[in-house]
């Protein structure tokens, strides 16, 4: 099936074209994944297991490990490789002939801890033993002398990490236990003659007082609208100079309330009287 | 012959679309795995899908002093079986996702942190040997029943225990303290290729949060 006639020069000149670009495509193709500049720059993915003070030289890293020695390795002495292996090593392998010295009874136990917690999810029974207890934590918070805003964050994260159970009455209405009112609490009960006098009539923000005259008897309704940040405790000291009392005004609003934690901003609660000395 | 010349060229210009288009896969009939625990929380394992990838720093060592840092039997002990990576997926997804069992790094605490396999719980080997006063807790937590002198694992979780790599010593010896604690060999199981294989191969690791 040979043409008979001389070959179409433009058939040829096409044939040349397209040798040369296939050509060129394939060494394009061949050269690409040994590309330097391709593998480099684009992506280093994530290979957390390279500290950065590891001495790797190029020829290390160009030779994917596990291969049986090749000469390039030698370029860093072995000596080297060793010491920067014990160097990051040291203390977290225990190497065999070293095993019982570093291991000291509070590092196996707090290693223990960190164990018994990762595998009992996010309620450790004995990772946490001191702070079963919120006041017991307060307490010890208010001992050491420290912040309010520092017992403010600890109470916050033991409540959100499960570790102490927070009564509905300290929670405010975003959900962050109100220290401020448990500290308030705290000292009063500590001190029962310093405690604030009931600020009862307080024209703080919120407050509202209405009296009505009937039939000869004056009768006060008091409500509160409820501030961002209050808890029912809150509200109670402020009213009653006692935390423990948000019960009454709980009781008094339990149409609004399905549970003392249950309070919004912008709610109108109604504050009862309490007789108490 | 121009027919030919078309197709020549066809295939000349789609030659390197295929190229990159190129998928890493785990398997021919998986491109990655999608595990979801009982507790709710999801993970993925898929591979590195740059092919031009390559490890650098720790993983790419040859030469390791031995000792410490031998070579490892294939098997771990009598009874104990030696799986691989795909077995390791498994295991997450059937054995580890139903609350059954779970999947150890037995290296101590900073390598873990620096990362691990998806879904990895860290137990480092020390904490296992007999010289931990506090094993017994940690043996109770792995589901294993004690009254007070005899063990009883018949409720105790399985487990797939792995540590830096066939080179690494830590998974070994957590092997063998529980197997000398009375941790029955059919309930262990050793992937020796560890963090050194399963970087080599592009797989997906997790960096511990807390």
């Amino acid at each position: 099936m040979k043409p008979l006639t001389r070959p179409n020069p433009h058939l040829t000149r096409l044939l040349l074209i397209g040798a040369a670009f296939l050509t060129v495509t394939l060494a394009l193709i061949l050269m690409q994944p040994s590309g330097d500049a391709l593998a480099t720059a684009p992506q280093e993915p994530a290979s957390p297991q390279s500290p950065d003070d590891m001495s790797v030289t190029r020829a290390d890293t160009g030779l994917i490990g596990l291969l049986p020695a090749r000469d390039t390795a030698q370029d860093t002495p072995v000596d080297e490789i060793t010491a920067s292996v014990l160097a990051s090593l040291s203390g977290s392998t225990a190497p065999k002939a070293a095993a019982p010295a570093p291991e000291s009874a509070d590092t196996l136990r707090n290693m223990t801890a960190g164990v018994l917690a990762s595998l009992t999810g996010p309620t450790p029974p004995k990772a946490a033993p001191a702070a079963a207890n919120m006041q017991d934590l307060v307490s010890q918070a208010l001992r050491q002398g420290q912040s309010d805003a520092y017992i403010d964050a600890l109470l916050n994260e033991a409540a959100a990490s499960g570790q102490i159970a927070v009564p509905g009455a300290l929670r405010t209405d975003a959900g962050r236990v109100d220290t401020a009112t448990l500290l308030a609490a705290l000292v009063r009960k500590s001190s029962p003659d310093t405690a604030p006098a009931p600020s009862f009539e307080a024209n703080s923000q919120g407050v509202e007082v209405r009296v009505v005259q009937r039939a000869g008897e004056t009768k006060r309704y008091n409500f509160y609208t409820v501030q961002s940040g209050d808890s029912l405790g809150a509200i109670a000291n402020r009213f009653y100079g006692d935390a423990a009392l948000f019960t009454a005004i709980f009781e008094a609003n339990r149409q609004f309330l399905s549970s003392p934690d249950r309070i919004r901003a912008g709610q109108r609660l109604s504050i009862p009287e309490v007789t108490s000395g | 012959m121009r027919r030919l010349l078309g197709i020549f060229f066809a295939g000349a210009c789609l030659m390197p679309a295929v190229t990159f288009a190129q998928d890493v896969r785990l398997t021919p009939d998986n491109p990655s795995k999608q595990i979801t625990f009982e507790t709710g929380q999801t993970l993925v394992i898929e591979r590195i899908q740059d092919t031009s990838h390559q490890l650098t720093g720790e993983f790419t060592k040859t030469s390791r002093a031995c000792p410490p840092f031998c070579i490892h039997a294939m098997s771990a002990g009598e009874g104990v079986e030696t799986v691989g990576e795909l077995e390791v997926i498994s295991f997450l997804e059937t054995t580890v996702a139903r609350g059954q069992g779970l999947l150890l790094d037995s290296r101590m605490p900073d390598w873990f942190a620096k990362g691990t396999i998806p879904g990895a719980v860290n137990v480092p080997f020390a904490t296992l040997q007999e010289s931990n006063p506090y094993r017994d807790e940690i043996l109770k937590a792995l589901g294993a029943e004690t009254d007070g002198t005899a063990w009883d694992f018949a409720a105790a979780k399985e487990l797939l225990l792995f540590c830096n790599g066939p080179w690494c010593d830590q998974s070994p010896r957590a092997i063998n303290a529980l197997r000398s604690a009375g941790y029955p060999a059919e309930k262990i199981k050793y992937y020796r290729g560890g963090m050194q294989v399963w970087l080599l191969l592009g797989l997906s690791v997790k960096q511990p949060t807390s």
